[in-house]
């Protein structure tokens, strides 16, 4: 801990998250207009006393937008790598736990998975569920479930040799009570570190997602929809999509920090 | 190695069964019934059961599985709802573009991405180092298509080097300068992958005794880190080559986009958008081939590559 607070950029990462945050939360009470509203004479503005950032296609209010969307990127890459996380760790768990003829199911179809690109997959889950956030929350999950599934079976296979398991089996602990007591608390460690950085990797796939149309449908603001009518409209107001793609790379980028830093702080040995 | 190569090739063959079954039941989640979605809603329940009929979808849907599998071994991925022009001969007509913004992204992402990994981790903590990673870092966080919009916005809308809609022109000068910017714009994100990568296992193998022992010899340093240290450190790089080169072609999707590029990317989101599931079926497919076979390839490389690997 002490060497993560030492990373400066870390810790810059963890107060843009913790502002963004707040903005997210406190949206109705920060935006100066309504998203919805439509200030139909001052489409496409660039930006001015009155619409700080300027306006989009409908000549609503982009400051506005981009603190609502705010909630949309953040709700999207946090709830889809809890349910990744929860899905993956559990998989791969039993896979890891378990070995033998299911370990090798789960683990050859986790390898070909992972040799996907996460935008294919979601891409693929999204056509069969149809757009829409919560469609996006499970199609981007989908993509991240194998990285999971990997990290989770790994040292419940090397744990499942240790002593201490063997000797719960040995006092008749049932299997469900050592995965859930003894398993799964020793490997919330690295799940968690990755975690973050796979939230980021879960907002750009949702922007991705959103900015071809397939992600948070309009009128909801999402960083991914905005950037997208911004470069429908990229002739009569650039500024639209130059900010809505602003606001996702500060976003992304101050979880990669905060993922680095912590990886760096509990492997030190990966620093020069 | 002969037995090894064999081996890696045969693999593919239960890696598209997998995939290709999975592309069948999500279209067929998707579609639900495609004769229902190519006739629209207010087709007649009779015009509908004709052409479920014709389509071949009033049998078991085992049998239809096996059928499409059969198809796609021969290439054969039915016809598009909208053009009704068999899908096979659509993709790979907008095969060759989105291969030439692949081909021209690595090799951008290549060049730039492998020397600054390299200068970055011989001076570690360096200005150079820092600037490096922090542009690679800025690159792996800007959602992929960004940066295709802002050197659209500076090089096509403001200085006018390069054309809005790249459109591949004719002659090898003119494809140049149309692919150039989307390439550009995928290299560079490609770039700081890479370049992470190659400073992170420079990093690690310069630690290794081997190297102290080189240098302790009186060797060079710069032998020592191209003729010992890079080449060892180029060993994981090339494992995940395969890796990005996925990425880069999930990447080409959203760049086509943004450049408004005529490409495979541009005909599967036009195809999702149209609900045109034969050819999304069909493009699924053909991305997903295209990433096993890349795979495979890599892994074949990598045999050559790496002298401690077992090939049994």
């Amino acid at each position: 801990m002490r060497r993560f607070r030492r990373d400066r950029m870390a810790v810059a990462g963890v107060i843009l998250v913790l502002l963004l945050s707040l903005v997210a939360v406190f949206a109705p009470w920060i935006a100066p207009y309504d998203p919805a509203d439509q200030h139909i004479i001052y489409r496409l503005r660039g930006p001015s006393e009155q619409f700080r950032l300027g306006t989009d296609e409908f000549g609503r209010d982009v400051l506005s937008r981009l603190i609502y969307g705010s909630r949309a990127s953040l709700v999207v890459g946090l709830a889809s790598v809890l349910l990744a996380g929860v899905a993956g760790t559990v998989i791969g768990g039993i896979s890891g736990y378990f070995g033998g003829r299911v370990d090798q199911i789960i683990s050859s179809v986790t390898n070909i998975l992972m040799s996907f690109p996460s935008l294919l997959l979601g891409l693929m889950v999204v056509v069969a569920l149809g757009p829409g956030t919560t469609n996006v929350v499970i199609a981007v999950a989908m993509s991240l479930v194998p990285n999971f599934i990997r990290l989770a079976r790994g040292p419940v296979l090397a744990l499942r040799e240790r002593e201490f398991i063997q000797a719960c089996r040995a006092l008749g602990v049932s299997e469900f009570r050592i995965i859930m007591r003894h398993v799964i608390p020793n490997i919330l460690g690295p799940i968690s570190v990755m975690s973050t950085l796979w939230i980021a990797t879960a907002i750009r796939t949702e922007a991705s997602l959103s900015f071809l149309g397939l992600g948070v449908q309009p009128p909801t603001p999402s960083w991914g929809n905005m950037i997208r009518s911004g470069v429908n409209n990229i002739l009569s107001n650039p500024w639209l999509a130059v900010f809505s793609g602003l606001a996702i790379t500060v976003t992304v980028l101050a979880f990669n920090v905060i993922g680095d830093g912590l990886r760096d702080a509990l492997d030190p040995k990966q620093r020069p | 190695m002969k037995a090894y190569i064999t081996r890696r090739l045969l693999s593919i063959i239960p890696t598209l069964l997998i995939v290709g079954s999975l592309v069948f039941f999500v279209m067929r989640a998707a579609s639900g019934d495609p004769a229902t979605a190519m006739l629209g809603a207010s087709a007649t329940a009779e015009s509908i059961a004709r052409l479920r009929e014709q389509l071949g979808l009033d049998r078991p849907l085992l049998v239809q599985y096996l059928d499409f599998l059969l198809q796609a071994i021969r290439g054969d991925f039915g016809r598009s709802f909208a053009t009704g022009r068999p899908v096979a001969e659509q993709i790979f007509a907008a095969f060759p573009d989105t291969l030439e913004l692949v081909f021209w992204g690595m090799l951008i992402g290549t060049v730039i991405g492998v020397p600054t990994g390299i200068v970055a981790a011989v001076r570690p903590n360096s200005i150079l180092d820092y600037l490096s990673r922090f542009a690679a870092l800025l690159g792996l966080s800007m959602p992929p298509f960004y940066l295709g919009i802002l050197l659209l916005l500076v090089f096509a809308l403001e200085l006018r080097w390069f054309p809005v809609i790249s459109t591949p022109q004719p002659g090898f000068l003119g494809r140049l300068h149309s692919v150039f910017l989307p390439a550009l714009s995928l290299g560079l994100v490609q770039a700081s992958f890479i370049m992470r990568m190659v400073r992170s296992s420079l990093l690690e193998v310069l630690q290794e005794d081997y190297i102290r022992t080189a240098h302790a010899k009186g060797v060079p340093p710069s032998r020592v880190h191209y003729r010992h240290a890079l080449r060892n450190a180029l060993i994981p790089v090339i494992t995940v080559f395969g890796l990005y080169l996925g990425t880069l072609l999930a990447g080409t999707v959203l760049t086509e986009t943004v450049f408004n590029r005529p490409g495979m990317g541009r005909l599967l989101v036009g195809a999702i958008q149209q609900r045109d599931y034969p050819l999304i079926q069909g493009g699924l497919m053909i991305y997903a081939a295209l990433i096993v076979i890349v795979n495979t390839a890599v892994d074949i490389v990598y045999g050559f590559v790496d002298p401690t690997i077992r090939y049994d």
